[in-house]
């Protein structure tokens, strides 16, 4: 039987990352992508700040923004539209659905 | 609110309007004008700017990228400079032509060579040379595969080189290019990251001629304004480095030399001088006559630039007619 589904990569067991915390992660052939627990819902973005080579995984989340390590920069996590300067052009967001307690990319 | 006209070195203007409590970066930024930021925080040097006229409140820094001469000048970081009134700056970069916006592309690394003990070449061939349109005397930021971090190195190749572009890196002990040039990943083939074309460090060509006192590395901005201007300008190139093992492209040099009319080459070591390279530093290389009516073009490690910078004002000029980029030691 033919598996309709989109092809899905798994990430992680979603009780490894408890709401607010967020781990990256580097799948071959993609951009660093970063995976949060936003309240017990799971966001998946660019993990790359769009301003300079920065990893918002190094950053601080605060609620839905996490603001950017290197320059202050900061982006909204369930839209990846940029919030404050010096960041501008919104990160790419990505889908994410838990299985079985494992949280998978749909990509 | 406030407005704020920027002055490019051809002549054109654009005024923008500065909200209170907003630096001119961040207007810029907002209002979508081509001044050139990066690190916001006023210690990378792509934002300097010389206010001439109206009054402005400057963050203070512990470590000011510039000196105390060129702050009473009125130089300084435009992410650090809010209006008090309307106020005018002048950039040290033409509006036209414009490089390309700092964006994202991709490279693949083509060729590394080891030029000396400490320096490396790598010639890299960006992915999409339409959006990295790139002035002579920018910088990129490269991020070798598997690191998180980026380093930024001036550019040495000249525009039309593109799709390749030629970097020089210095070997930094515990850095983590270092590391990675050192690795077997560092091959022809690797797929690195860039951001770019950063920084407002370009070629004066309002002087008689112009004239490059660079250290190192530093040699990089440098060489791409003279590959780039292909002989139409009078250029003196004066190149320092430390010892006999860390010169690099010597053979190089005198060749673009012999071969670029206008271009002369003077190469001085601090030890190991010894034939046609001199002894001492890349400033004391300048004769008197040198000095007077040219544009001065300084790059390299701030302690190389500052002391040029020093001999250069004791002979007259003034700070509008040096320009500096400043290279931190990365790591």
């Amino acid at each position: 039987m033919e598996n309709e589904m989109a092809e899905k990569t798994a990430l992680c067991e979603a009780a490894s990352l408890a709401p607010g915390e967020m781990a990256r992660f580097e799948l071959d052939g993609e951009d660093p992508m970063l995976l949060i627990n936003d309240e017990g819902e799971f966001r998946l973005i660019d993990d790359d700040c769009t301003h300079a080579i920065a990893s918002l995984s190094e950053g601080r989340l605060e609620g839905q923004t996490i603001f950017c390590p290197l320059h202050g920069g900061s982006f909204n996590i369930r839209t990846g539209k940029a919030c404050s300067l010096p960041c501008k052009q919104a990160l790419r967001t990505y889908d994410v659905r838990v299985d079985d307690g494992t949280v998978y990319f749909l990509g | 609110m406030f407005r704020a006209t920027l002055h490019f070195q051809d002549g054109a203007a654009l005024t923008l309007p500065v909200a209170d409590g907003e630096t001119v970066v961040e207007a810029a930024l907002n209002a979508e004008l081509p001044l050139r930021s990066d690190c916001m925080s006023g210690s990378c040097g792509s934002c300097i700017a010389r206010c001439t006229a109206g009054e402005v409140s400057r963050v203070a820094m512990d470590q000011p990228i510039v000196d105390a001469d060129e702050i009473a000048a009125g130089i300084y970081p435009t992410c650090l400079t809010r209006l008090r009134s309307d106020a005018h700056f002048e950039l040290d970069y033409p509006l036209t032509p414009q490089p390309s916006p700092v964006g994202r592309q991709r490279g693949r690394l083509v060729r590394i060579d080891r030029l000396a003990a400490t320096i490396s070449r790598l010639i890299i061939e960006v992915e999409d040379p339409d959006n990295f349109q790139f002035q002579p005397g920018q910088y990129l930021r490269l991020r070798p595969p598997g690191l998180k971090v980026a380093r930024a190195y001036s550019i040495a190749s000249a525009p039309n080189a593109l799709p390749m572009i030629e970097l020089l890196i210095r070997h930094v002990p515990g850095g983590q290019v270092s590391g990675w040039l050192d690795s077997d990943a560092a091959t022809a083939g690797a797929k690195l990251t860039l951001q770019g074309p950063l920084g407002g460090f370009a070629l004066d060509d309002r002087a008689e001629r112009s004239v490059f006192i660079v250290g190192g590395t530093g040699l990089a901005p440098a060489l791409s304004m003279i590959r780039a201007s292909g002989g139409k300008r009078p250029m003196l190139l004066c190149f320092g480095c430390s010892r006999r093992e860390d010169l690099f492209l010597e053979d190089e040099l005198r060749h673009l030399a012999a071969t670029t009319t206008g271009l002369e080459v003077r190469i001085a070591l601090m030890e190991g001088a010894s034939g046609s390279v001199a002894s001492g530093t890349a400033v004391a290389l300048l004769a008197p006559e040198d000095i007077a009516g040219a544009s001065h073009h300084l790059c390299g490690p701030p302690a190389m630039v500052d002391a040029a910078r020093t001999v250069l004002r004791a002979a007259g000029i003034a700070p509008g007619h040096i320009r500096a980029e400043r290279f931190a030691i990365g790591g």
